[in-house]
């Protein structure tokens, strides 16, 4: 048996609930960005996806209206203003500081600091990237969409691309050796 | 080591996506047609109303034909992939068809949860066309679903991890942020 729930019948938090708990696993963008005034910003997204490979592209959704405050908003705020950002992918040796940023820090606050990650510089881009990630994309904004009233997708183009030296074999990258970790809901994560 | 875009292919860019932009969750697209289709580079784009898209490009086997299809229907069905599913992959032979309540395209009895969709817009992105669609209705099998939530343990979701790897969603673990000293 089944239960069907028509959308326009829902509140905002079962309808949240819903869709994050249909579309498990995702990955976690960890996006590190720079204010107008210098401030370093680095908040977890679950709600990304690559959508381009020519040129490379990723997005992310930055909700406008959060329901908690939890720096989002300052990430959109600085790609707003500044254009850039970093897509860096969570390792399961550093998820548990990821997951730290996540807590109501003030603007600011420098979320790098704070939780004990390592901001090292990026090549193209202004905001640093994240030392502790095996894998890091330097964006420029492609474009912002707005596909509903309460989110903003934030769609931006790879200037540079960081993989971490061990991750080269001879040519080619090999991946075997990292562990991802994807989100779940709410609390829950699982390593992949 | 630091690469720039043009030292890879488009084909070395999938590779690179598919391995960190991992795990990603699937979604059968059903339609009015015969043809079911799996994408895997999909995500929401907006809380509320719930709005879903996924991209649509020279990495799906049958992209175009997906994209003729849904402009023609005008709705689509997204499906959520459990294990027994995803065993079934990629002819999904036998798999059961039923009708929606508020779409044309049905959907997949054998899903675990399904999101009933109306497309919004197709948005080309680079060579990626991203297909927009609003969520008119929710289908989730009752054992998963409690309290307004989804029991991801019960769901037994599967993500996809690099071009043949994959994970579930039957163990998660809890991370909470710690009191970190403020500066």
């Amino acid at each position: 048996m089944t239960v069907a729930r028509e959308a326009a019948a829902l509140d905002r938090r079962a309808a949240y609930k819903l869709v994050t708990g249909i579309m498990v696993p995702r990955p976690i963008a960890f996006i590190s960005t720079r204010s107008a005034d210098g401030v370093d910003n680095l908040a977890p997204f679950s709600w990304n996806t690559a959508v381009s490979t020519d040129p490379p592209m990723l997005a992310f959704t930055s909700n406008r209206l959060p329901s908690r405050p939890d720096g989002r908003e300052d990430t959109l705020r600085n790609v707003e203003a500044t254009g850039e950002f970093v897509h860096n992918i969570v390792a399961a040796e550093y998820e548990q500081r990821m997951v730290d940023t996540s807590a109501a820090w003030p603007p600011e606050v420098d979320e790098f600091a704070a939780c004990g990650l390592t901001a090292a510089p990026s090549a193209v881009v202004a905001p640093p990237r994240v030392a502790e990630s095996p894998v890091c994309f330097e964006c420029r904004v492609e474009r912002l969409l707005d596909l509903g009233p309460t989110s903003c997708l934030v769609v931006g183009r790879v200037v540079a691309l960081h993989v971490a030296d061990g991750l080269l074999a001879g040519e080619t990258l090999d991946f075997s050796g990292i562990r991802r970790t994807g989100r779940v809901a709410g609390t829950s994560y699982v390593r992949a | 080591v630091i690469l720039l875009p043009e030292q890879l292919s488009p084909a070395g860019w999938q590779a690179v996506f598919a391995e960190a932009v991992a795990p990603r969750p699937l979604a059968i697209v059903s339609l009015p047609g015969p043809d079911l289709h799996v994408v895997e580079w999909y995500s929401t784009a907006c809380a509320y109303p719930p709005v879903q898209y996924f991209s649509v490009g020279p990495w799906d086997e049958r992209g175009e034909e997906l994209l003729a299809s849904i402009w023609e229907a005008g709705d689509f069905v997204l499906n959520g992939v459990d294990e027994p599913l995803a065993g079934r992959l990629p002819a999904l032979a036998g798999v059961t068809r039923e009708p929606s309540v508020s779409v044309r395209s049905p959907r997949i009895r054998e899903s675990p949860a399904q999101m009933e969709c109306r497309l919004l817009d197709v948005i080309p992105c680079g060579d990626g066309r991203l297909v927009a669609g609003e969520v008119l209705a929710f289908h989730v099998r009752d054992d998963l679903y409690h309290d307004d939530r989804i029991d991801a343990r019960a769901y037994r979701a599967v993500g996809r991890v690099g071009s043949g790897g994959s994970c579930t969603t039957a163990e998660p673990y809890v991370m909470e942020p710690r009191e970190v000293t403020r500066r």
